[in-house]
């Protein structure tokens, strides 16, 4: 009986998931990938950036400023008008690891697609089928305010092309120890974007990775900074002597 | 960090414990950095 149960309940799932993409080009996902993406999506840090504290998770909105300007999170709900409900699988894993939408404009460096880029294929996939479960929320894209002339036609291409990281992505995502260590800490989640100073031109000081730099406070004003907590890598800290089993909890 | 995933359907707390540990074992791997932090 239970196991009817649970196996109408994962029917119906799957079917929540197939009809809330209609009209996409996507590959149904099985359980085990929609639970391997939600796996994925919270090693990202539960794709943070894109909620607003207390708000609709995943709906976007939150406020990022930058020397250029302010961008704020898009929606990436599912939802089918001003989410990505209506992009195809291969749309989504483009702007995820490449920073394109699927109209070709590209993402501010703000969403780290040059380290994404060094996720494997499969998690990006798990990841997206996952993506594709979460509640559609109905809110508008809120327009980037880019304030330095010619910011997106010429300097962040000249940018991305002399001073962005270039991670390849693996074959196949490492199943564990330091391999897997440093996909999880490099790649999916990020940690050098935050850990990492950044030099003059903004770009990673990668002779210091993944160290500390300053960050914006969300939602600040540009020019307010504050520190990012050091990794117990650095000299300085006295965690540096932590045992490994003591690091992961 | 924790205001940054506040609100998020999963996150970094529901990695396994051998993720974790293999995070932990790539930190200790790297170089160290001296890298004072003024607050």
């Amino acid at each position: 009986m239970r196991t009817g149960l649970a196996g109408g309940a994962l029917a119906i799932c799957l079917l929540v998931a197939w009809t809330s993409t209609a009209g996409a080009q996507v590959t149904p996902a099985s359980a085990a990938e929609i639970a391997r993406g939600k796996y994925v999506f919270g090693a990202t840090g539960g794709c943070g950036c894109h909620t607003v504290p207390k708000g609709p998770a995943n709906a976007g909105g939150r406020k990022y400023d930058g020397p250029f300007g302010t961008v704020y999170a898009s929606n990436i709900t599912p939802d089918h008008k001003t989410g990505i409900g209506s992009w195809t699988d291969e749309q989504i894993i483009t702007a995820i690891r490449l920073g394109r939408r699927p109209n070709g404009e590209r993402l501010l460096p703000v969403h780290p697609f040059t380290v994404f880029n060094g996720m494997a294929e499969e998690d990006l996939k798990a990841l997206t089928a996952f993506l594709r479960t979460v509640k559609p929320v109905s809110r508008q894209n809120q327009p980037k305010k880019i304030t330095v002339p010619l910011f997106e036609s010429v300097f962040l291409p000249a940018w991305l092309a002399a001073f962005a990281p270039k991670e390849t992505p693996p074959p196949k995502a490492p199943p564990s120890g330091l391999a897997r260590g440093e996909y999880l800490v490099r790649a999916v989640g990020h940690c050098g974007e935050c850990h990492t100073p950044r030099t003059m031109t903004m770009a990673s000081d990668n002779s210091r990775y993944p160290t500390s730099r300053p960050i914006a406070t969300p939602g600040s004003a540009r020019g307010r900074w504050r520190r990012s907590p050091t990794t117990w890598a650095a000299a300085t800290s006295p965690t540096v002597t932590w045992r490994v089993d003591s690091c992961s909890r | 960090m924790l205001e940054v995933i506040e609100g998020t359907l999963a996150g970094y707390k529901d990695m396994t414990r051998a993720d974790l540990l293999a995070i932990a074992q790539y930190l200790k791997s790297i170089p160290a950095v001296r890298n004072k932090i003024v607050k």
